[in-house]
């Protein structure tokens, strides 16, 4: 059975919602919904009832129960920078957005901890912070509008989680409130390293929203490193660049980051922020080794080593300027894409990173299979390839065949032993292939897991993350609002 | 699959048979007692029922390594030593070092299997953030995938061979520190390391808690990137294997690196010279000393290290800046009872590991904590679990029920 994304409403929600609350934190006029109808993934949209805005703890459970009692689903939302489709409401459901719960409650430097709303945006703790010798390690690109809430609901991942883990290593402990609107407070300050028992925070970690809505989170807080050496190599082809990250995490060397971007990439970056990259290059490594100053000279030395036997054109160096202005680039490169095409979705298989040569090479034979024009800025060192299908979103054939594409790619990724998401989420995207990574009792096991926590009901997030066999989602309804 | 109980494979040796036994135990409505090396059973059992006991120790193979991905996948019974011994062939380790439990006497954290020691929870200095001085270090970090069996004995997939994955939820998590009460660990990926060079540690004999404090603060915002940070009561240190020289009172602080040689050494020189270490007499250490010293700091204690019939052993979870002033409380209250002590905190995670040999001991503690340590909480006494679940026991009860609705698997300490 297919069932299409909706549209609907009720008024008698949105009265109960705004005596929940008050007139001004709960949306509903269809207007203003249009923006809440997707996340970063565009292709599947559906409008929500309403979005609400609580600032605490309390209007999130006086919410959750107005949802309950209107046996409408709830669709936790941060700030909707999701890469999977993992807040467009598949039933009738009210978005709970944590965007105003942005009070940083708590910073413990001595006890290297930070306790959040789950609003807050991931930059404005590191900024809070900025003065000490601490930071906030991870590190989405999306992490000037993204909250806290939503990396904890994603595990979001990052340019640097090579060497500091993902969201999930720096989560000491969360307050959830879940779809009956009880309140728990998993973990704390001291975090979970030493406990005895399951490790909810960790399971908690990348749920998306489907076990109940993040509404605090004690979050680890990480020395900054002092010193860095960042270097650019430049390959003339890419399997040779695959090659080198390949060669340095073999060599036991763990950089802080390690990022590639193929030819097409680095001539859109180029045209965009002028760094110098050579027009004939066809594949750039853009890493950095970080800690203490002693050593780093020689980790960067083998390095350059590596990719020279490799064939790279190697820069190195420890110039702040030219670091800042990499970075910068790497981090804007998805926004850079709009130079080049006016749609474009990104997917996110993780690999072992000895398979990337052949999985970059299998990306570029499915894309050309369908007639897409693809590129490639990944998170090497993890071996997470992010391609990105460019496609006219105004011509459903080119859509189509983008979503067709990105699924042999999954399939492929996992066929050779890797994930089908190392970052983004599952969400209403990657459903249809969860069935390749796991056998029916591993994802039994996951909806135990689901109905332990929310029950028999649809109420928190449903049809998200975990296939069912009731329901297909349609990415493509015909009500899909295209942009003119 | 059903096996007759006297054909039911005790000590299985593959996966398939790990998954039988567990079957064929549950089939009978017997509770399962999953034994590795047994070093730290925490699982509580209904004596109304009856117990199988499943050894996992001849389940214990290296299933694949794939060196330059820097990832193994093993079995669960496999030992941490035989583990380590087939990384080092390649010039890679895993950067754990468990606690000694010294009760029974004369087991060393090498022979603990590894299945046990995820189910445990089981980490000691290195949890702080052994890999590259990241301030990172425990399972979380270094589990990629996992499969378990659950109390049906059907395999169960979790994670995956890959650094990163958020492709479903990731039920590997739910089976650290979960004692076997949810789950059997049946194979378990890993994310590999590079050996480190070399292994440094200085030593700073602090004379009061305040000094300890100051200096561990210091430590701790330095731009220097310990592997490990410890804190040590005066007369505990006394008993060192280095025969170090111990003050009669205060505490000693420990920070040690694992880097090359010339970052350690380098790193050593920065924090000796921090301003609050003038002032204090310290000593440096290099690898065969650090590492002694490292495995020694790793001891669970009870009441018997301290050779006496009466006291507690005990681990308690605090925050870092708490555990000087615990160490000193309890070292002064100690002390007014004539008891020995012994108290050895991984001072940056929080974890003090203790003992005190007085018939008092328990009010000593509560005592002590709740001056200077509120919020504290005690994971276990005389190694075994206390009644203060670290984790909102409602959510592992719904859990439970949902995943182990007969209690095949016992009870999680969290649940008590």
């Amino acid at each position: 059975m297919t069932t299409a994304l909706h549209p609907a409403s009720g008024t008698s929600l949105i009265s109960a919602l705004q005596a929940a609350l008050s007139a001004g934190q709960v949306i509903s006029h269809p207007d203003e919904l249009v923006v809440y109808e997707c996340d970063g993934f565009t292709i599947p949209r559906a409008r929500p009832l309403a979005v609400v805005f609580p600032t605490s703890t309390q209007q999130v459970v006086a919410a959750v129960n107005v949802c309950r009692k209107h046996n409408v689903s709830i669709v936790p939302r941060g700030s909707g920078t999701g890469l999977a489709g993992g807040i467009v409401p598949v039933t009738p459901g009210v978005q709970i957005s944590t965007a105003r719960m942005n009070k940083i409650l708590e910073i413990d430097l001595r006890n290297r901890f930070a306790l959040v709303e789950a609003g807050v945006c991931n930059l404005a703790l590191s900024t809070a912070v900025a003065n000490s010798p601490f930071h906030y390690a991870p590190d989405p690109s999306s992490q000037r509008a993204s909250t806290i809430g939503g990396n904890v609901a994603t595990n979001a991942g990052g340019l640097h989680t090579l060497k500091y883990g993902v969201t999930v290593n720096h989560t000491l402990g969360v307050e959830i409130v879940l779809s009956d609107g009880s309140v728990h407070t998993v973990g704390g300050p001291q975090g979970a390293g030493a406990q005895i028992g399951p490790d909810l925070t960790g399971l908690l970690c990348g749920t998306e929203g489907t076990l109940g809505i993040i509404t605090k989170v004690w979050c680890r807080l990480t020395p900054k490193p002092t010193a860095f050496r960042t270097a650019l190599a430049i390959f003339d082809d890419t399997q040779k660049a695959c090659q080198s990250v390949a060669d340095i995490i073999a060599a036991g060397i763990i950089p802080a980051a390690l990022e590639m971007m193929d030819g097409t990439m680095v001539g859109i970056v180029e045209q965009a922020f002028h760094l110098g990259f050579p027009k004939n290059a066809q594949a750039v490594l853009v890493l950095e080794v970080d800690g203490p100053d002693l050593g780093l000279d020689e980790d960067l030395a083998q390095i350059e080593s590596i990719c020279k036997k490799n064939g790279a054109d190697f820069q190195g160096g420890s110039d702040p300027k030219r670091r800042a202005d990499l970075w910068s680039a790497r981090k804007r490169a998805f926004g850079a894409i709009g130079r080049a095409s006016p749609s474009y979705c990104t997917q996110d298989a993780c690999v072992p990173r000895s398979k990337l040569p052949e999985v970059l090479a299998k990306i570029a034979e499915i894309c050309a299979r369908h007639r897409l024009r693809a590129t490639n800025v990944f998170h090497a060192g993890d071996g997470n390839v992010h391609p990105i299908l460019m496609y006219d979103e105004a011509d459903e054939s080119q859509v189509r065949a983008a979503l067709a594409a990105s699924g042999e790619i999954l399939r492929y990724c996992i066929s050779i032993g890797g994930t089908l998401t190392g970052e983004h989420g599952v969400g209403i995207e990657k459903l249809p292939y969860m069935r390749d990574m796991f056998d029916p009792a591993s994802l039994a096991s996951m909806h135990k897991i689901r109905h332990a926590l929310v029950g028999d009901t649809d109420a928190m997030n449903p049809f998200k993350t975990l296939p069912r066999e009731d329901i297909n989602i349609d990415l493509l309804h015909p009500q899909r609002k295209v942009p003119q | 699959m059903t096996i007759a109980p006297a054909q039911l494979p005790k000590r299985p040796a593959t996966t398939d048979e790990l998954a039988a036994a567990i079957a064929a135990a549950s089939q009978s409505s017997t509770q399962i007692r999953l034994t590795g090396s047994n070093s730290l059973p925490l699982t509580r059992f209904d004596p109304e029922r009856p117990i199988q006991d499943i050894s996992t120790l001849r389940v214990k193979n290296v299933l694949d390594h794939a060196i330059p991905d820097m990832a193994i996948t093993v079995h669960a019974g496999i030992t941490l030593e035989a583990l380590q011994r087939h990384l080092a062939w390649h010039d890679q380790w895993l950067p754990v070092d468990p606690p000694i439990i010294a009760n029974p006497p004369g087991r060393t954290p090498n022979h603990r299997t590894l299945g046990g020691l995820i189910a445990t929870n089981s980490l000691g200095p290195l949890r702080f953030g052994s890999p590259g001085g990241s301030g990172v270090g425990d399972w979380r970090l270094l589990i990629m995938g996992m499969k378990w069996i659950d109390a049906s004995g059907t395999l169960i997939k979790g994670g995956g061979r890959t650094m990163k994955n958020v492709a479903g939820y990731n039920t590997p998590r739910l089976m650290i520190g979960a004692c076997g009460s949810l789950g059997a660990i049946a194979e378990i990926t890993l994310r590999t390391f590079a050996r480190p060079q070399d292994e440094r540690c200085a030593i700073f004999f602090c004379t009061s808690a305040e000094q300890a404090e100051n200096l561990l603060a210091e430590i701790l915002t330095s731009t220097t990137t310990p592997a490990y940070v410890q804190a040590i009561g005066a007369r505990t240190f006394a008993g060192n294997p280095l025969q170090l020289p111990s003050p009669t009172r205060g505490i000693a602080v420990v920070a040690g690196f694992l880097d090359r040689p010339p970052s350690c050494a380098a790193q050593i020189t920065a924090i000796r010279e921090l301003p609050a270490a003038a002032g204090i007499e310290s000593i440096a250490q290099t690898a065969a000393q650090a590492g002694r010293l490292r495995l020694w700091m790793t001891t669970e204690p009870s009441v018997e290290t301290l050779g006496s019939p009466e006291g507690l052993g005990f681990r308690l979870h605090a925050l870092s800046s708490q555990i000087s002033p615990l160490i000193a409380a309890l070292e002064v209250a100690a002390k007014n009872e004539n008891a020995g002590t012994w108290l050895v905190a991984e001072a940056a995670s929080g974890v003090l590991r203790g003992a005190i040999a007085s018939p008092r001991a328990r009010d000593l503690l509560q005592n002590c904590i709740a001056e200077h340590a509120p919020g504290a909480r005690i994971l276990l006494t005389q190694n075994r679990p206390v009644e203060n679940p670290a984790e909102s026991p409602s959510l592992i009860a719904r859990l439970k029920a949902e995943m182990d609705p007969q209690h095949a698997f016992g009870l999680s300490p969290s649940l008590l």
